[in-house]
Parts: C-alpha cells; structure tokens; sequence
C-alpha cells in the first residue's frame, strides 16, 4: 500500500486542546519576567525535594528504611535552606528598592537605579499625552498596573502599544522616558539579583551550621512516628519499635552512605 | 559606614557598573546566573570539608573518605555544572532551539527576543542545577573517590620499600 502522499490529520499535538499548546508555551516564555537568584533558590529546592530522593529511590540497593532515611534527608535540608534564604531575598530585595527609591544610590547626578524618578518623569508625560476620555481611561489603567505589580512584561508590552498608537508630538516625549524607566528597572534588579547572591554566600555557613543541627532532630521526629503508626496496624511490625534507635546509632554510618550516594548539605 | 553609604558605593563602582551594562546579554545572564550558582555550591562543599575533618565524632577512616567523597563533589559539581551550562547557554544552540521551540511568535520580534532570553536562562539552569548537579556529579564523585580510596589501599598493602 502506498502511503507516502497521505495527509495525516489527527496529529494529537495539532487538534483539540493541544491545537494552541505552541502558542501558548511560548508566550509563556515571553511574559515571563526577570529570571534571578529566586529562580536560582527555587530550582535548587526542585533538585533537592524531587530529583535527589527519586534518583537514590530508584538507584539505591539499601534496605528500603535506610534508602527512605537517605531519600528524605534532601527535602529536609532543602526546606531549611528555603525558610532562611528566601525571607532573606524578599527583604533584601525590598530593602534595596527602598534605598534606591529614595535616592540613597544615586551617585551626584547619576541616578541610574532610581526607579521611582523616572517612573514619576514617565507617568507625568502619559497623563500629558492622555487628551480623550477614552485615552484617560487607559492611562489611569497603565498607572494603576504600574503602581500595583510594577513593571512586568505584560505591562511593558500594553505600554509599548500605547505609545505606538499615541499622537506623533507626545510619541517622542513618552518613549524618551519610557527607555529610562525600564532601564533603572532592569538595572535595579540586576543590582538587587548581584547583591542577594551576596549574602546567600554570607549566608551560607550559617545555613550549614543550622542544618547540622535542625537536621538530625528533624529526622528523629519523622522516624519516631512512622513505627508507631504501623505497630497499631499489625502486631508484626512490633519488631519495627527499635528501628528508630538504630537509625540514630547508625547515624555517621547513614552520613557516609549518603554521602557515597550525592551528597547533600549536612 | 552606613549601610546606605556602602551599597550606594557597591552599587556605583566600576566592577558593578560594568557588569550591569552587559547583562542586556542573554548569554551573559545565563552564564552569570549560572556561575554564582557553581559558586555557592564549592563554597558549601568546601564548608563541609572543613566541617567534617573539625568533626572529632567521626572516626579517623570515615572522615577521610568523608572529606574525600565532598572535596570531589566540589570539584567535579564546578567542572560538570559549567561545562553543561555553557554547553546550554551557547549562543548557536539556543538560536536554533528558540527558533524550533517559539516558531509561533516567530513574526513578533519583541515577544520572540523575550522569550528567547527566558528560556536560555532558564534552561541553562534546569541543566546545570537539576540534571548535572543532582545526578551527574554524584555518580562522578562516587566512582572517582571509589577508586583513588582503592588505589590508597592497595598501596598501603604494598611491602615498604627498605
């Protein structure tokens, strides 16, 4: 049978609910704003929480309790690193547009991280370029956005259109301060992405010190009540009641095996 | 020195200044992005180093292949991590899959440029930190210390030479 001219039409990947998935990802990809050290944190914790104890879930030829013990020291450490480095990059980031807005960075007159400034310049040239009602409306739209989520791709792109289709006198006046504005924004938050990655390495001994010492007691909780469940459930499992002391005597022993398998923050 | 007063003068100084200016590079984000990664990680692996042999609960024999098995897992997560990132980052490798990946919005450049530099960024870590880190390197750290712990003892079994 000769199929070589047939025209396949139930590609999965081109009908149905998959006809926009193309699209959609990469517009996904294209609205999405500054990629930083969050980025950097929250894929760190994904390999952490995910990849680690699913690789020494499936790789490891331990009895299944060490395996799990093994597995499940990751997420733990994982989380102790998220509940300090994030608070700690949200504050930072924070703390660093707060100096900036408030021209603490500026330099005599170089005020190239002073975001505010040039957001001021950029929304006193749009309410001047605003003549009709319906233009009003838009801009108090664009000023509201701006005010309430900052300048995102989405609002960027909205603001892009507005100038195109703005009169020719205002066009000139609104890009000029729209190119400043988002200038001392991206530069802003390359300083703060720089200076957060500075502390997380400050940070970093202390995560370590911390880790070290939350880490066991955390395990022994986790390994205290799982024996208590099953006992209720089957009396075999009476033998399972000293497992969680033996776990804590092989502790160094678990360390090393562990760390034979990867080698994560202890 | 006020806090203020020595961000405004990290913030203004040349190193800083310069750096921003080439981070309208999406290769040059990635690859940043990526290194200060690296960096902390050898850090981290340096500190348990430290850690481990300070570690008196640990017995003599463990410790060293303790300190061993994390010196090789600094240096071998600093070569795999970049090499992949940079492999990743690569300007031609990117253009092509960008090229694949975001055909649909190919016609609008501001969109396509945007998503490009998300994805070189994002990819690059995905490889570097999820698969290179997690997986590559402690299965290369675990057979080279393997080895060099074996080759260590055969020669302690070795006659001394008189």
């Amino acid at each position: 049978m000769k199929i070589s001219g047939m025209n396949i039409n139930n590609n999965p990947l081109k009908c149905g609910k998959f006809a926009n998935f193309p699209q959609k990802f990469a517009k996904t990809f294209a609205n999405m704003d500054d990629i930083g050290e969050g980025t950097s944190i929250a894929l760190d914790f994904a390999g952490k929480a995910l990849v680690v104890p699913i690789t020494i879930m499936a790789t490891s030829k331990e009895p299944k309790e060490t395996t799990e013990y093994n597995a499940l020291k990751h997420p733990v450490a994982g989380t102790i690193q998220l509940l300090i480095e994030v608070p700690t990059l949200f504050l930072g980031r924070k703390y660093i547009k707060n100096a900036a807005d408030k021209g603490a960075l500026d330099k005599d007159s170089n005020k190239q991280y002073n975001e505010k400034f040039f957001k001021d310049i950029f929304v006193s040239e749009l309410e001047k370029s605003a003549q009709s009602g319906q233009k009003q409306a838009e801009t108090a739209d664009i000023i509201s956005k701006i005010n309430k989520k900052g300048l995102g791709k989405k609002i960027i792109y909205s603001i892009e259109n507005y100038i195109e289709q703005a009169p020719k006198n205002a066009q000139e006046g609104l890009q000029k301060s729209f190119l400043a504005y988002k200038t001392a924004h991206t530069k802003l938050g390359h300083l703060q992405n720089r200076l957060c990655f500075a502390a997380a390495i400050l940070l970093t001994p202390l995560i370590c010190a911390l880790e070290n010492k939350l880490h066991p007691i955390i395990m022994d909780k986790l390994y205290e009540k799982k024996p208590a469940q099953t006992t209720s459930a089957n009396e075999k499992n009476t033998k399972l009641q000293g497992k969680p002391h033996a776990l804590k005597n092989l502790s160094i022993h678990n360390f090393i095996k562990h760390i034979k398998k990867g080698g994560a923050k202890q | 020195m006020k806090t203020p007063n020595l961000l405004s003068k990290v913030a203004n100084s040349k190193f800083m200044t310069t750096h921003i200016e080439k981070c309208n590079n999406p290769k040059f984000i990635a690859r940043t992005l990526l290194l200060t990664s690296v960096s902390k990680d050898v850090f981290a692996y340096g500190l348990r180093v430290k850690n481990t042999l300070e570690n008196d609960k640990i017995p003599d024999e463990k410790k060293k292949f303790s300190a061993h098995m994390d010196l090789a897992s600094g240096i071998i997560t600093a070569i795999v991590q970049t090499g992949t990132g940079f492999l990743m980052s690569n300007e031609k490798f990117q253009n092509s899959i960008s090229n694949k990946l975001f055909s649909s919005i190919k016609d609008n450049k501001r969109a396509f440029n945007a998503a490009k530099t998300s994805f070189s960024a994002i990819s690059t870590m995905v490889v570097a930190t999820l698969f290179a880190k997690r997986i590559l390197t402690p299965i290369i750290a675990n057979k080279v210390v393997y080895k060099i712990d074996h080759k260590n003892n055969d020669q302690s079994r070795l006659p001394a030479k008189s």
